[in-house]
Parts: C-alpha cells; structure tokens; sequence
C-alpha cells in the first residue's frame, strides 16, 4: 500500500528527533518531498533554538538595582510624610475634643450608625459630614494616632530588624 | 547560587543580593521581552519593569514553581499589557491556513535534483545562514505565539511549566506550539524560495 506523504505532526516529530514509524521511515526513503518537508523542519527548529539577539547593557543589574533603591526612598519619603501628618491629624483631633463636647457611649454608635449607612449609601450628606467631622472627630483620632504608632513600631523594630539581619 | 538563600537575602532588606537573581535571569526575561515587544526603544525599559516588578512581589513567591517559571510569568504579562496598550492585536492578523491549504502550500517547493545538488557540507552552511530569515518570520507570528516559541525551544521549558507561565493547559501549549511552527513553514516557504532560505 502507498503511503500519502507525512503529516506535518508527523515532520515535526521527526525534527525533534522521535523515530517514525515503519511505513513512515519506508516512505522517507523515496519520497523527496516528504525529505525536504523534513529538511526544513529540522533547519526550522535549529533556528528556533537561537533565540532573539538581546541587547542589554553590560550595567543592567546595576541599573535595576539603582531603580529599586530610588523607589524603595521615594516610598520611604512619602510614608515619612504621612505618618507626620497622621500625628498632626491627632493632634489637632485631640485639641478640637478637648476643647468641645464631652463625648458619650451613644454618641460614638449613632456616629458609627451614621457613617455606615452614609457608606452604604454611597451618598454623604452635609449632616453626614457634619456627623463625621462633628461627633466622629474623636474616633478619627484614635484611627490615626493607633497607625501612626503602628507605623511607628513598625519603623523602628521591624523593618530595622529586616534590614540588619 | 542558591535561588531559596539568595531570596531570603533580598527580603531581608539586602537589595544588592537582587543583583544576583537579575544577572542569572536577565537572558531569560531579555528573551521573551525583546521577542515579544518589536519596539526597540521600549525593550530595556520592560526588562527593568519586569525585574522591579519581580522585587516587589518576591515576597508572594513561595517556591511552589521554580523562579524561571514565575519570572517568565511576569515577563510576559508584562509584556501582553504593554502591547494591550499599544492596541496591538494579541492574536493576529495572521489568518491561519486551513490544513488542507497548509498541505498545498507546502507542496512540491523543492524537487530531488536541488537537494542531490548539495554536498553535506554545503548544506550545514546554509542551515546556518538561514537562522536570520527564520528570526524575521518569527517577528511575524502573534505575540502569544512567540511567547510559546521562545519558552521552549530558547528557555527549554516544558509544557507544563509554559501552560504555568500563559495560565493555559499544557496540551493548548502543545497544540500552539504546533500550529506556531506550521505558521512559520508556510509563511518561509511562501515568501522565499529554496535558494534564499538556503543561502
């Protein structure tokens, strides 16, 4: 029986050095086209193993290193500023509290109450505002002055620990 | 180098130690970058956004792959979201053949007295030479296409760990792989004849 000439799953199964069949290697052998599909395969996969000519500069990694380390400062700097401003947050929180009303329990969950519905809503309205900047001051003050000290720590133990290990 | 300790290293806060996990992959990411991206300009540039981006994640990289699979990973993601932006199509306009015109076009291009002409030797040169106009087809092919191409016949990754890096099967990989290659035959044999591929 004559064989049809090789699949091209066929070729390149070959190419890639897997044995033919029987009627397949017998079919190589006297059909030249099915050799030259082959040829090409093979010359094909050579290429292909080339890969691309890559043009880095001899200094890449120090580059790299270079970005990683300005951007690493540049967080550093901005961080520095929100936690100053976190503090100053506090600051002025605590005063405006100290020097309005004094504040209750109830005062604190109609304020909670307050801020979630406006936050479910989507919708803030001026009495919301006023809710939140009014009543809620104290409890934004302790927000911030709870991550200001957690950024803190966090500063002056952990990630000094990281970076002197 | 050991990858684990040299990880370790860099999240400890040693930056520098990252240099060294940057020189060992730079080919590896160069590879899929300068394939992918055709832009010059913009190449460099990529390779240092995948090897930023790979630092600020190395603490999500808990060795459950190995670190070429998942930098590739970053590598051609980046890549795809660069040419998304740059509205390149992913998928080409490249029209596949259907396989019964693949068969045609790949019929009868060369006859038994061309090749009895060579000697051996001739045509281990000219296999060499036509390295250059198979890099040009490659420039062709959709990106993904590309991606696949390099992954396993440059980087010498397995199926698996490329259907890892593209988030697809490893017989999708196979079956690209595949179809890439026949892609590329069709598309040399229909634009060069047997003495410009050969020569």
């Amino acid at each position: 029986m004559e064989l049809s000439h090789l699949s091209e799953e066929m070729l390149q199964a070959c190419a890639e050095g897997e044995q033919p069949d029987e009627p397949s290697a017998e079919h190589l052998k006297t059909c030249a086209h099915c050799r030259q599909q082959l040829e090409v395969s093979r010359m094909l996969l050579r290429s292909l193993q080339a890969g691309p000519d890559i043009h880095l500069p001899v200094d890449f990694s120090w580059k790299v290193v270079a970005n990683i380390e300005e951007r690493t400062e540049s967080r550093k700097a901005w961080r520095e500023w929100l936690m100053y401003g976190a503090l100053g947050l506090c600051c002025i929180l605590i005063t405006l509290y100290y020097t309005g009303s004094n504040f209750t329990f109830e005062m604190f969950s109609s304020w909670m109450a307050d801020v979630w519905r406006a936050k479910s809503s989507g919708e803030w309205s001026a009495r919301d505002l006023n809710t939140l900047f009014g009543n809620g001051y104290l409890y934004l003050a302790y927000v911030a002055f709870l991550l200001w000290i957690y950024d803190f720590l966090d500063q002056r133990f952990v990630q000094k620990g990281h970076r002197h290990a | 180098m050991d990858e684990r300790v040299v990880v370790e290293q860099v999240l400890k806060g040693d930056v520098s130690a990252y240099k060294l996990i940057v020189d060992g992959y730079q080919n590896l990411v160069g590879h899929m970058v300068f394939r992918m991206v055709s832009n010059r300009s913009d190449r460099e540039d990529l390779c240092q956004e995948v090897f930023v981006k790979a630092y600020e994640n190395l603490r999500t990289f808990k060795f459950q792959c190995k670190l070429s699979t998942w930098l590739s990973k970053i590598a051609y993601n980046t890549c795809l979201n660069f040419l998304q932006k740059k509205k390149v199509p992913l998928y080409g306009e490249i029209q596949e053949h259907s396989l019964e015109n693949d068969e045609k076009d790949l019929d009868g291009q060369f006859s038994e007295s061309y090749w009895s002409s060579f000697s051996a030797v001739d045509l281990e040169a000219m296999k060499k030479e036509s390295g250059s106009i198979v890099q040009n087809a490659i420039e062709a092919l959709p990106p993904d296409y590309k991606a696949i191409v390099t992954l396993y016949h440059v980087d010498e990754l397995s199926y698996e760990e490329i259907g890892e890096v593209l988030s697809i099967p490893a017989g999708t990989v196979k079956s690209h792989l595949f179809r890439a290659r026949r892609l590329l035959k069709i598309k040399l044999l229909e634009n060069y004849t047997a003495e410009e591929l050969w020569s």
